[in-house]
């Protein structure tokens, strides 16, 4: 009797979260295929009447929405993506060697690299922005990926050089030692040894960058003017800004933006969970 | 392999050449400018003034009003994401089967981009049309459509609970990852004892759980004392400054006042407040350590 009382307990509680986690997402999405009348409506239309694609199809081909020109869509996705996976694929590069050496040698001025490292992962974006302004625009590079680049690899590889050093960690000394032993010289038992052993913290270092990369809006903001380079956050911020809210497609918008996202957290849960759980307890 | 040869070094200095073009040549470089008076758009005129930046934001009341509403959504937010995500762990640990439905679930909210949280929220809490409005209006709860966001003190509210509703689910995950480590036998010797939920709760699964408290806490802190794409886009720091915290303070002083030399001084005063919040989190850190090695 009394677990029965506790198994319905938990259903019901199961049943609250659910509701609580699925309700706005919910809303996103029948925000952003309701025609305008039934979005505009005092009580709001819970289930849409006349589905409509207008949305999408307004971000894909462009137009004019109610808000005047629909900025080219396809162009932010494409910014980000870009800046996304050169921002990763810079950090992954520099962060195997860096982590893996850390990780076996210098072992008294290890300590300090990390902490300085750990420290100034913890510098607010905000504190920087304005270096960084200055800077980009020393270098000429301002409003193109590079800038973006530049900044994101800043907040990327300190964490990708924490992630790395906690996996080359995990993979025992002796063996790379048992390689060497056997002639197998620095290089080869780096890169045959270590390297295939470290997969998995590859695979989160590149998952977690690109998120965060995708995620980021202020520096997209501040050091990008137009469709050359604007990324998909600034894009969806800026339907809010124009005279008119059209709230259709910002939620259009915003769906599109969540995609990618929201598909690499669903297919890769695994290494999300580990990386939220190294990163919290080992940084 | 014992000796450090051209190896190493050839492997650790290109991740640290970038690091100091990157990262630390513009934190020094913000340091320096603090003590300068500099304005956007005319790099040229810049004149050093010593402390005196520093001395006008600590006197100004913008200032202080920025960090008390800054204190206020960090408090408040950590707090509500951290019960809200040890709850549910709890729940996600139990047997029971929506677990797994759940467990995918908690991930959502997490991969939304901040950005785009914060326009689904604003749109949900929109004045004329939003559905929070339609939802409270139909089951009778208010008889007037509510302006969320057209008040200070309530659209700060506003803004901490689209926060929560994204963030929460951190904590979940994390402490969900700590509390699988827990021996099942604990509880069942806490259960012979006749030890209730709360007591359980309080004597055998918060203490156990201490390190990944202590460390969750302090990054979400950290990361909740930063705030400022949610507030961008939700309220812009309004309304009447309401919702205008630090990071909000900076980009207004640096970008739309375009006083360069004082933004620098702000940001300075921000990164030793977190770097304080960071130190307790590296102490906290090194303490677990040796209570693990003792």
């Amino acid at each position: 009797m009394h677990k029965r009382k506790k198994i319905i307990g938990l259903y019901i509680a199961g049943i609250l979260v659910a509701i609580f986690i699925l309700m706005p997402i919910y809303w996103m999405f029948v925000s952003s295929i309701s025609p305008k009348i039934e979005l505009l409506s005092k009580p709001p239309h819970w289930f849409p009447k006349n589905p409509t694609l207008q949305n999408f199809k307004k971000l894909i081909w462009g137009g004019t929405g109610t808000s005047g020109e629909i900025p080219d869509f396809k162009r932010a996705l494409l910014n980000s993506t870009i800046v996304a996976l050169i921002t990763t694929t810079i950090s992954l590069l520099l962060s195997i060697p860096a982590g893996y050496v850390l990780s076996r040698k210098f072992q008294k001025f290890k300590q300090i690299y990390l902490n300085i490292i750990v420290t100034a992962r913890m510098f607010p974006e905000i504190a920087l922005v304005l270096s960084m302004y200055l800077i980009v625009s020393r270098l000429k590079i301002i409003n193109t990926w590079w800038a973006l680049i530049f900044v994101y690899t800043s907040f990327i590889l300190p964490y990708s050089i924490w992630i790395m050093y906690g996996y080359f960690l995990t993979i025992p000394k002796e063996l790379d030692e048992a390689a060497y032993i056997d002639g197998a010289g620095i290089w080869k038992s780096f890169l045959k040894v270590d390297l295939p052993l470290a997969l998995p913290g590859f695979s989160t270092v590149a998952i977690f960058s690109f998120l965060m990369c995708w995620d980021e809006f202020l520096y997209a903001l501040i050091l990008t003017f137009n469709m050359k380079a604007k990324t998909i956050t600034v894009v969806v911020s800026e339907f809010t800004t124009r005279h008119m809210i059209d709230y259709g497609l910002m939620m259009a918008g915003g769906l599109v933006a969540t995609i990618p996202p929201m598909l690499i957290a669903l297919l890769l849960q695994k290494y999300i969970i580990s990386g939220l759980t190294v990163g919290a307890v080992k940084g | 392999m014992r000796k450090t040869n051209y190896f190493h070094l050839l492997m650790i200095i290109p991740a640290t050449v970038v690091l100091l073009l990157t990262l630390f040549y513009p934190i020094v470089n913000t340091i320096i400018i603090s003590f300068f008076d500099k304005k956007l758009f005319y790099p040229s005129f810049s004149t050093f003034v010593g402390l005196s930046n520093y001395k006008e934001i600590l006197s100004n009341e913008e200032f202080w009003s920025a960090f008390k509403i800054t204190i206020y959504f960090t408090i408040v937010s950590v707090f509500l994401e951290f019960v809200i995500g040890l709850f549910t762990a709890i729940l996600l640990n139990q047997n029971f089967k929506l677990r797994g439905f759940l467990r995918t679930l908690v991930i959502l909210p997490w991969a939304i981009p901040t950005v785009v949280n914060g326009v689904l929220w604003q749109w949900i809490f929109d004045s004329n049309y939003g559905s929070l409005n339609g939802l409270l209006y139909q089951l009778g709860l208010i008889h007037n459509y509510v302006n969320w966001l057209g008040k200070p003190f309530m659209a700060l509210n506003m803004v901490i609970i689209a926060d929560v509703w994204k963030n929460c689910w951190f904590f979940t995950i994390v402490l969900l990852g700590a509390l699988q480590t827990i021996p099942k036998n604990y509880y069942d010797a806490a259960k012979v004892d006749g030890a209730g939920f709360w007591n359980r709760l309080f004597n055998v699964t918060l203490p156990l759980l201490r390190p990944a408290i202590v460390v969750s806490l302090v990054l979400r802190t950290s990361e909740a004392f930063k705030v400022f794409d949610i507030i961008y886009i939700m309220t812009k720091g309004g309304p009447a400054n309401g919702t205008q915290v630090l990071s909000y303070y900076v980009y207004h002083t640096s970008f739309e006042a375009m006083q360069l030399g004082k933004g620098a001084a702000l940001s300075t005063i921000i990164a030793i407040i977190i770097l304080l919040i960071a130190l307790v989190y590296i102490k906290s850190l090194m303490r677990e350590e040796v209570e693990i090695n003792a």
